[in-house]
């Protein structure tokens, strides 16, 4: 896959419009679930049920802000509104919207299970996504057991074939995430393990280039491509991706400051590299963005006080 | 006079708490802080803070870091270049990696529960403590808020907490002079302090 820059090579201060326009038409891409969800939200009429669905509503529209503690609260509420209307009679709707809820709070488990019931009182709909959460927890709990080839073969159905874009975001992460681990340190200096990390690294690219593909205005795709990207010390696309991913937003306060600290290192790996004009035209542009988001200075995100 | 009111607020909260809480719970100051934190930073809705701070413990980053990332983190602060010098001088990262994964979220991100919960290393720099006890002193303190969790009046009366804090108006003060209080009044650097002495 082509990446497109930024700017951080060409003195320009915004971003690269055609880029842009692509991850803006990106972000309509998930029609299908878009359309299911207003359907199905549409038809909850009864009060109880329209309460939970404004909350879920409500929650999703914090989400778009980046508000993602107060949607988070929302979620919560919508899925305790759902389990009061189960606990006075059971409907598939409820279910569905339970199973929904839970799965933005990563209660996947549970999730699974309300799918599930939901998809026994008629939901048909829910029974694939319920077996999609399956597969993921299977997954996650291989990972824990340390069966890692086992977990990285689930993780890449989920991530290739997966239909249910809150799996496919997780799993493509847990998926990259394997990928990177370091090699046992008695082994990593070999000339096999280098060959081999650098097809593992390889490997792992491929897998992000993939899901930035289908989702290009997933800021959380461009944050993994930015992790990539270090790894094999790229750090001048690092950066680019990375400041993408910020502009994009991100789906937790961590992740974002994690991604900001990526954004300062790969700054410090291109000035120790650069000189000159090249430097100075570099540092114009990594400025810019500096100011835009109210740094204390090149090195000092907004939220790091020591 | 304000420091007075403030020390009287967090004493009432802390003695809310220690209903939820054993005696000698780990817990219950790093919540009280990141509730606090958590509330003034984003002004928002205070549940919705609190429902973060839970996510926020959820390991969602990507954990594997490359060697260089990770040599540059413990190189970037005195305090750290000075506790892994060895280990740096020689790329020892089968030593530097398990302690990066439990030094960079409370040095690196500052996540306030575990900068709470490490407060009396963080104060004395003694970050080879912090990477050793990690994993139970966390683990200790999850299960000790998953056990208080039971009573569901837990997360109200944080959020009581929350609301009160913001109304009595110190959520006009910076997140600097905020934190320097909040540290100093919950004793979370006093103890630094008094081990220099």
């Amino acid at each position: 896959m082509k990446r497109r820059g930024i700017g951080f090579d060409h003195n320009h201060t915004t971003h690269n419009p055609g880029y842009r326009r692509l991850a803006v038409r990106g972000f309509y891409q998930y029609p299908a679930l878009i359309f299911f969800l207003a359907v199905f939200l549409s038809s909850c009429a009864s009060s109880p049920l329209l309460k939970a669905r404004t909350d879920y509503l409500q929650a999703q529209e914090l989400e778009r802000s980046l508000r993602q503690e107060e949607a988070t609260a929302f979620y919560k509420k919508s899925r305790e509104e759902a389990s009061a209307i189960i606990n006075k009679k059971p409907t598939a709707e409820a279910y569905l919207l339970k199973g929904l809820a839970e799965v933005n709070l990563n209660l996947w488990a549970e999730a699974e299970n309300s799918f599930r019931l939901a998809a026994a009182l008629g939901e048909d709909k829910a029974l694939a996504w319920a077996e999609e959460l399956r597969l993921y927890g299977l997954a996650r709990s291989f990972e824990a057991q340390g069966w890692t080839e086992t977990s990285s073969r689930l993780y890449d159905i989920l991530a290739d074939k997966g239909k249910y874009q809150p799996v496919v975001r997780a799993a493509v992460g847990q998926l990259v995430d394997l990928k990177l681990q370091a090699r046992p340190e008695t082994e990593a200096n070999s000339p096999a393990s280098q060959k081999e990390k650098s097809k593992t690294l390889s490997e792992a690219l491929k897998i992000v280039e993939r899901a930035v593909e289908s989702e290009p205005a997933c800021g959380y795709y461009h944050y993994l491509l930015a992790q990539v990207l270090a790894h094999q010390k790229d750090y001048r696309e690092s950066l680019e991706e990375s400041v993408m991913a910020k502009e994009l937003g991100l789906p937790s306060e961590k992740i974002n400051r994690d991604n900001d600290l990526q954004i300062v290192f790969c700054y410090e790996q291109l000035a120790k590299i650069l000189s000159g004009e090249e430097l100075t035209a570099f540092q114009i542009s990594y400025n810019n963005w500096v100011k835009k988001w109210k740094w204390l200075n090149e090195t000092t995100p907004a939220w790091k006080r020591s | 006079m304000e420091e007075k009111k403030l020390q009287a607020f967090l004493k009432q909260s802390a003695e809310i708490l220690q209903d939820f809480f054993p005696a000698d719970a780990l817990a219950l100051i790093p919540l009280l802080y990141s509730t606090l934190i958590w509330a003034v930073k984003r002004k928002g809705n205070l549940e919705a803070e609190v429902s973060g701070l839970r996510l926020w413990l959820e390991p969602e980053v990507v954990d594997n870091k490359p060697d260089e990332f990770i040599l540059d983190f413990f190189e970037k602060q005195q305090a750290l270049q000075e506790a892994f010098k060895a280990e740096i001088k020689s790329r020892d990262m089968k030593s530097l990696r398990p302690a990066f994964r439990a030094l960079y979220p409370v040095v690196g991100l500052e996540e306030p529960f575990l900068q709470s919960l490490f407060s009396e290393e963080l104060a004395r720099e003694d970050f080879r403590l912090i990477a050793d006890q990690f994993d139970w002193k966390l683990k200790q303190a999850l299960e000790e808020i998953k056990a208080a969790e039971k009573k569901p009046e837990l997360w109200k009366a944080l959020k009581k907490i929350g609301e009160s804090f913001m109304s009595l108006g110190w959520a006009w003060l910076s997140d600097d002079e905020l934190r320097a209080w909040l540290k100093s009044i919950l004793g979370m650097e006093r103890q630094g302090e008094e081990e220099e002495e």
